[in-house]
C-alpha cells in the first residue's frame, strides 16, 4: 500500500524496479483510489498520461459496485500483492475472471484453431518421417524443406503462383482503376454499372469457373465460344483448359482477373469518390489537362489505397487455388497448373497425400514468401505514398 | 487579345472533346459489364438448352427457341443437389450464428469489462489477423481427423467460427458507444450481460449486419476446408458439390444439368446481394477481401 | 480588368421532385466591377454569393445572361481560359506536393509558346510567394503549415499565373479570430500591390466592410444594394441591408408616422420633413446602436436591463415593447457610461432611460415591402409623447 499526499502523474513509460514509483496510482488527499486494473484501463479509456480525476472515481466505483473506495488495492502489473485488502481482490478476481469468462469461447476457438495449429505447423515441417497413421516420426531436422523444394511438383507450383501474381495483380489494378475513373465521371447508368461489376464478388468461385470452362475448353461436340470468336478473327482453335501451357496460364489470369476485379473496383470507386472536388476545380481553373490531374492530383491522393489493393491482391494471388481447381480440376498436377497452395493440400490428403510435414514445410515456405513480398511491398509504399 | 471567334471554336473544340470522351467511357464501361454478365448469361442459356440440342450445336448459339427446364429436374434428381444446399444452408447459419455469439462476447469483454491481462491479449489477438489460413489448415486436418469428426458438421464448423478482424471490426464499433450509457445502465442495475444485448448490439447493429453478410458469403462460397474434411457426399456443401458433379455427375458431358447446377447454387447469393446491394457493398469496403 | 455582368441568372433544378419550380441561385445580376477594385460579395449562406463567384470563375454555366472580361465574352468559355485565379474557402491545396510544387502547378499547365523554362517557373514562384510572404515556407508540406500560412499559399498559387482577376471563395472563415483581422489586411495589401481586380465572397458583413472597396450584398439570389461599404452602411436600400450591416446589429422598431412626426410606440422620437401631410402609416423605425444619446429628458423612454462595457464603448442595453429585437443595444462613450453607472447607483429603483435619437442614424422602412422609405428625420425631440 502507498500512501502519497499529493496528486501523482502516473508515469506510463517509466517502469524501473522501484515499485513505490512505478506503480502508476492516483492519490487525492491522502486516499488511495485505483488499484491496479484501474491503472490499465485509465490508461485504455482516457488515452493521456494526466488521468482525469472524477471519471476514475466513477469507474473505480462502478467497478466495484459501490465498494468502499478509501481502502485501495495495490498491485504491480504482474506480481500481485495480497498481504492487504483481501475482500476487495476477491472482488478484483471475479471482476478479471468475467472478463476472461466472456473472452472464453473466442480463446477456446482461437487457440485450438489458430494457435496451437501455428505451432504445430511449425513442428510438423521438421519432423522427418512422419508417419500420419502411425503418428510417429524418426528425427528432427530440415529434410522435409529439403524435399519440398526440390519436388518438381512443387517447383512447378511456384512458377505457375508466380507467373500468375506478376501478370494478374498489375493488370487487375489497372484495369480497376481504368473502371473506377470511367464510373466515376459519368452519372446516368452509374449505379447499374457498379451493381454488374460487384457481382462476381456474390458468386461461388467453383460454380461460375464451370462456365468459364465450358467456354474456353474445346471439345469433340464443339470448339467452345471463345475458339469460335477466334476463328472469326482468323485464328485456329486452341483447347485452353487441357492444351498448351500458355493458353491454360491466359484462362487462369483471365478468370482470377474477373473474380477479383469486384472488390478493387469497389475500393478505387469510393477512394475516387472521396477525393475533394475543389482539388478538381482548382486544376481546372489553372488549365490543368485531365492526364496531369490524374497523374499529379488523383493517383497520389488515392495512392495509399492503391498500395493497399496491391499488397492484397498479392497476398491473396499467392493463395489462389479454387479458382484454378473450378478451371481445371482437382488433378492439378498433372495438368502442371498446380499453385503452392494447391501442392500443401495435395500433400496434405488427396490422391498423392497424407504427408503433412511437406504440407507444413511448404506452407512455411509460402508464408516466407509471402511475408517478404508484403514487406518489400511496405517499403515501397512508405517511399512512394506521400501522405 | 484575342478575338470573339477564337473564343467559339475554342468552346466548341471543348464540347464535342467532351462529347467523345463521354462517348469511349461509355462504351469500355459497357465492355466490362459485357464480360462481367456474359458467363452468367451464358450459364442461364445453357441450362435452359436441351441436352440434345446442346450437344447438335457445333457452334453454339446465343439463344434458344425451345427453353427446357428439365436440366433443373435432372440437377435434382440425378445428383443430390437438393443435399449440398441443404447442407451448405447448415453450415452456413450455424457457422454464421456461433461466429456472431463468439465475437460479441470477445468484442464486449475487449471494448468494455477491465480484466487483468486484456492488453496482452488483445494484442495477441491482433497478431493472429496476420496468420493465414493455410499455415494453420494442416494441423486443423490432423485435430479434426484424429478426433474423428471428419464427414460430421462439428468437423466442418468449429475450425469456421472464429474471425479475429470480425473481433476487432465488433469491438472498435462498441468502443464508439459511450461510456456513459454504461454507468447509467450500471447505475439502473443492469447486469453487463444484459446491458450488452439491450443496448450494445442493437446499437451495433450495422457492423453486425456487415459481418453476417461477410460471414454468408464466405461461408456459401467455403471449398477448401470442406474439401479436406469432406469425402461423403452426404457432407458435401455446394462447391464440393459442384466439382462432384463435374468430375463425377451426370454421365461426363451433360453440359445443361451441369449448368442447371451452377445456376441454382449462384441464385441465392446473387438475390441476397440484390436485396442488401448498398449493405453488401458498403460492408465488403470496410472489411472485404477476396482475391 | 474590369468585370461586366450583364442579367446574370442561374437556375438549378429543384431537388424536391414534386415541386417543378426551379431554384434560383442568381436572379438578373446586372454589375460592372471597375478595374483593379477590391469587391465583397455578401450575404447570408445560401444567398448566391458563392454560385456567383462559380458563374464569374467559370466552374459552372449561367443559365441566362452574360460575362465580360473588358470587352471579352467569357459566358460559356471554361474557367481555364478566363484567366482567373482561384482560391477555394478550404484553400485546395495538393497535400502531396510542396509548397514550392503548389505554387508552380499552374505554371506547368502552359503550353507551346507560353511553357516555361524550370528557372522561370521558379522564380514566378519565388516572387509569388515573396508577394505573400512565404518564402520561408517553399519546402514544406501543406499539412505542416497553420490555416494562416496555407491561406497564403493558396493565394500564391492563385496569382503565380498572372490573373486577370482574383476570386477567393470565403477566404478568411476557416481561420481563427485573430488571424481572421492579419490575414484581411494582407489580402487588401496583396490585391493593392498587384492591382488585380479582386471578388471575395463572406457572410461576414465585418470583413467586407473592413477591406473592400464595394461590397454587394445579396438575399436569396437578388442583389440588395451595391455601393461603398460606409455608403451601404449610412443609407441601407432596404431593412435587410440594414439589419445585416452593423455590430451589433440595428435596433428595429415598430413605427408610426403621424402628422410630420415620427412615433415609437407613444414617444414621439423624431420630426420628419416631407411627410407632413397624408395619413397615419405603420413603419419599421432602425436605429444603428450609436445613434442613440443619453438624455435626462430625451424623446424615447426604454427599460434599463444592464450596461456592457466594451472596452472603448459602453453598450446600454434596455428594453421597449415596441422593439423587433429582444433587447436594445446602445453604444455611447465610455464617458458617458460613468454617468450611466452613477446614475443607476443613486436611483437603483429608477429603471427608465430617456434617449434621444441621432437623426441621421434612424432609417425608416415600409411594414409591407421593407424598403427604404425616403423622408428626412430632420430635429431631434425633446419629450412630447402622444
Amino acid at each position: 500500500m502507498i500512501e502519497q499526499s499529493e496528486m501523482c502523474v502516473k508515469d506510463v513509460k517509466n517502469s524501473s524496479a522501484d515499485k513505490e514509483s512505478t506503480d502508476k496510482n492516483m492519490c487525492i488527499n491522502g486516499t488511495d483510489v485505483g488499484n491496479a486494473a484501474d491503472k490499465i484501463n485509465g490508461t485504455d479509456i482516457s488515452n493521456s498520461t494526466n488521468k482525469d480525476i472524477d471519471t476514475d472515481i466513477s469507474k473505480d466505483t462502478n467497478k466495484n459496485n459501490g465498494t468502499n473506495k478509501g481502502i485501495g488495492t495495490h498491485k504491480s502489473n504482474g506480481a500481485s500483492n495480497s498481504k492487504d485488502g483481501a475482500g476487495k481482490d476477491l472482488l478484483e478476481r471475479i471482476g478479471s475472471l468475467k472478463g476472461w469468462l466472456y473472452l472464453l469461447p473466442a480463446v477456446l476457438f482461437l487457440g485450438a484453431f489458430m494457435v496451437y495449429p501455428l505451432i504445430d505447423v511449425f513442428v510438423y515441417s521438421f519432423e522427418e518421417g512422419y508417419n500420419s497413421a502411425s503418428q510417429t516420426y524418426l528425427g528432427t531436422g530440415g529434410y522435409n524443406y529439403s524435399y519440398v523444394l526440390h519436388d518438381p511438383y512443387f517447383l512447378q507450383a511456384v512458377k505457375n503462383t508466380f507467373i500468375l501474381v506478376i501478370i494478374t495483380v498489375p493488370l487487375s489494378t489497372g484495369i480497376a482503376l481504368l473502371i473506377s475513373v470511367g464510373l466515376n465521371s459519368i452519372k446516368p447508368l452509374r449505379n447499374l454499372f457498379q451493381t454488374i461489376y460487384f457481382l462476381p464478388y456474390v458468386t461461388n468461385t467453383l460454380a461460375v469457373g464451370l462456365v468459364f470452362m465450358i467456354l474456353f475448353k474445346k471439345t469433340p461436340y464443339t470448339d467452345g465460344l471463345i475458339n469460335l470468336l477466334i476463328n472469326w478473327f482468323g485464328g485456329s482453335s486452341v483447347d485452353f483448359i487441357d492444351g498448351p501451357y500458355w493458353a491454360k496460364m491466359f484462362v487462369l489470369c483471365f478468370y482470377t482477373i474477373w473474380v477479383v476485379m469486384p472488390f478493387k473496383i469497389l475500393i478505387l470507386t469510393s477512394a475516387l469518390a472521396s477525393v475533394n472536388q475543389d482539388y478538381y476545380n482548382a486544376a481546372k481553373v489553372d488549365g490543368t489537362s485531365k492526364l496531369r490531374t490524374f497523374g499529379r492530383i488523383t493517383l497520389p491522393m488515392i495512392s495509399p489505397m492503391i498500395f493497399y489493393l496491391v499488397i492484397t491482391g498479392f497476398i491473396g494471388a499467392f493463395k489462389a487455388y479454387s479458382d484454378v481447381v473450378a478451371l481445371f480440376g482437382t488433378d492439378l498436377n498433372a495438368a502442371k497448373m498446380n499453385t503452392i497452395v494447391g501442392y500443401i493440400y495435395d500433400m496434405l490428403y488427396g490422391d498423392s497425400g497424407g504427408y503433412p510435414s511437406y504440407a507444413s514445410a511448404a506452407a512455411i515456405i509460402l508464408f516466407a514468401i509471402i511475408l517478404t513480398i508484403t514487406c518489400i511491398n511496405l517499403l515501397v509504399s512508405k517511399r512512394k505514398v506521400h501522405y | 487579345m484575342e478575338s470573339k471567334i477564337d473564343y467559339e471554336k475554342i468552346e466548341k473544340k471543348a464540347a464535342s472533346r467532351k462529347r467523345a470522351a463521354s462517348v469511349i467511357t461509355y462504351v469500355f464501361l459497357a465492355l466490362w459489364a459485357v464480360i462481367v454478365l456474359f458467363p452468367f448469361y451464358w450459364m442461364l442459356l445453357t441450362s435452359l438448352k436441351s441436352y440434345s440440342a446442346y450437344n447438335s450445336e457445333y457452334t453454339p448459339k446465343f439463344f434458344t427457341l425451345s427453353p427446357t427446364l428439365q436440366n433443373y429436374i435432372d440437377a435434382f434428381t440425378a445428383v443430390p443437389l437438393g443435399k449440398y444446399l441443404a447442407n451448405t444452408l447448415i453450415f452456413t447459419l450455424i457457422t454464421t450464428a456461433v461466429m456472431l455469439l463468439v465475437i460479441i462476447l470477445a468484442a464486449f469483454a475487449f471494448a468494455r469489462l477491465e480484466f487483468k491481462g486484456k492488453n496482452l491479449a488483445f494484442v495477441l489477438f491482433l497478431s493472429l489477423m496476420m496468420i493465414p489460413n493455410e499455415l494453420v489448415i494442416i494441423t486443423n486436418f490432423v485435430t479434426i481427423t484424429n478426433l474423428d469428426m471428419r464427414n460430421t458438421f462439428q468437423g466442418l464448423i468449429l475450425p469456421s467460427v472464429t474471425s479475429v478482424f470480425y473481433i476487432y471490426l465488433l469491438k472498435e464499433n462498441f468502443e464508439q458507444i459511450p461510456d456513459s450509457l454504461y454507468f447509467a445502465a450500471k447505475a439502473d442495475g443492469t447486469s453487463d450481460l444484459k446491458y450488452l444485448l439491450k443496448v450494445m448490439v442493437p446499437i451495433s447493429r450495422p457492423t453486425l449486419i456487415t459481418v453476417t453478410i461477410l460471414k454468408v458469403i464466405e461461408c456459401w462460397n467455403s471449398y477448401v476446408w470442406p474439401r479436406l474434411i469432406t469425402d461423403d457426399p452426404n457432407y458435401y456443401l455446394v462447391s464440393n458439390g459442384i466439382q462432384e458433379i463435374r468430375e463425377n455427375g451426370f454421365g461426363r458431358e451433360n453440359i445443361p444439368a451441369m449448368m442447371a447446377a451452377v445456376v441454382v447454387i449462384s441464385v441465392p447469393l446473387i438475390l441476397l446481394f440484390l436485396i442488401f446491394r448498398n449493405k453488401v457493398m458498403a460492408g465488403v469496403s470496410r472489411g472485404g477481401t477476396k482475391g | 480588368m474590369e468585370v461586366k455582368l450583364q442579367n446574370l441568372t442561374k437556375k438549378f433544378p429543384s431537388r424536391d421532385k414534386k415541386k417543378q419550380e426551379d431554384v434560383v441561385a442568381v436572379n438578373d445580376f446586372t454589375f460592372t466591377i471597375p478595374d483593379g477594385k477590391l469587391i465583397g460579395l455578401l450575404g447570408p449562406s445560401g444567398c448566391g454569393k458563392s454560385t456567383t463567384l462559380n458563374l464569374i470563375s467559370g466552374l459552372q454555366k449561367p443559365t441566362g445572361g452574360r460575362i465580360f472580361f473588358g470587352s471579352d465574352d467569357v459566358t460559356t468559355l471554361p474557367p481555364e481560359k478566363r484567366g482567373i485565379g482561384l482560391v477555394f474557402q478550404n484553400y485546395a491545396l495538393y497535400p502531396h506536393l510542396t509548397v514550392r510544387q503548389n505554387i508552380q502547378f499552374p505554371l506547368g499547365n502552359l503550353k507551346g509558346k507560353n511553357k516555361l523554362s524550370k528557372q522561370e517557373m521558379l522564380d514566378r514562384a519565388v516572387s509569388a510567394a515573396k508577394l505573400v510572404q512565404i518564402e520561408e515556407l517553399m519546402d514544406r508540406k501543406p499539412g505542416e503549415l497553420s490555416g494562416g500560412q496555407q491561406q497564403r499559399v493558396a493565394i500564391a498559387r492563385a496569382l503565380v499565373k498572372m490573373p486577370r482577376v482574383l476570386l477567393l471563395d470565403e477566404p478568411l472563415s476557416n481561420l481563427d479570430a485573430r488571424l481572421r483581422i492579419q490575414t484581411r489586411e494582407e489580402i487588401r495589401r496583396i490585391q493593392r500591390e498587384t492591382g488585380i481586380t479582386t471578388i471575395f465572397v463572406t457572410h461576414d458583413q465585418e470583413e467586407a466592410m473592413s477591406i473592400s472597396d464595394m461590397i454587394v450584398v445579396m438575399k436569396e439570389g437578388i442583389v440588395q444594394q451595391i455601393g461603398r461599404p460606409q455608403q451601404v452602411y449610412d443609407s441601407p436600400a432596404n431593412l435587410f441591408v440594414a439589419k445585416f450591416l452593423g455590430t451589433p446589429p440595428i435596433n428595429v422598431f415598430q413605427g408610426k408616422v403621424r402628422k410630420g412626426m415620427l412615433y415609437i410606440g407613444e414617444d414621439a422620437v423624431l420630426k420628419l420633413q416631407g411627410a407632413d401631410s397624408g395619413e397615419d402609416r405603420e413603419v419599421y423605425a432602425a436605429v444603428r446602436p450609436e445613434g442613440f444619446l443619453l438624455q435626462e429628458e430625451g424623446p424615447l423612454h426604454c427599460e434599463l436591463s444592464g450596461i456592457e462595457v466594451m472596452g472603448r464603448d459602453i453598450s446600454v442595453v434596455s428594453k421597449n415593447s415596441a422593439s423587433e429585437n429582444p433587447a436594445i443595444r446602445a453604444i455611447i462613450g465610455a464617458e458617458n457610461g460613468i454617468h450611466v453607472e452613477r446614475m443607476l447607483s443613486a436611483h437603483p429603483e429608477k429603471r427608465t432611460v430617456r434617449f434621444a435619437l441621432m437623426p441621421h442614424k434612424v432609417f425608416l422602412f415600409d411594414k409591407e415591402t421593407e424598403e427604404r422609405i425616403f423622408v428626412n428625420p430632420t430635429e431631434q425631440m425633446n419629450g412630447g409623447r402622444l
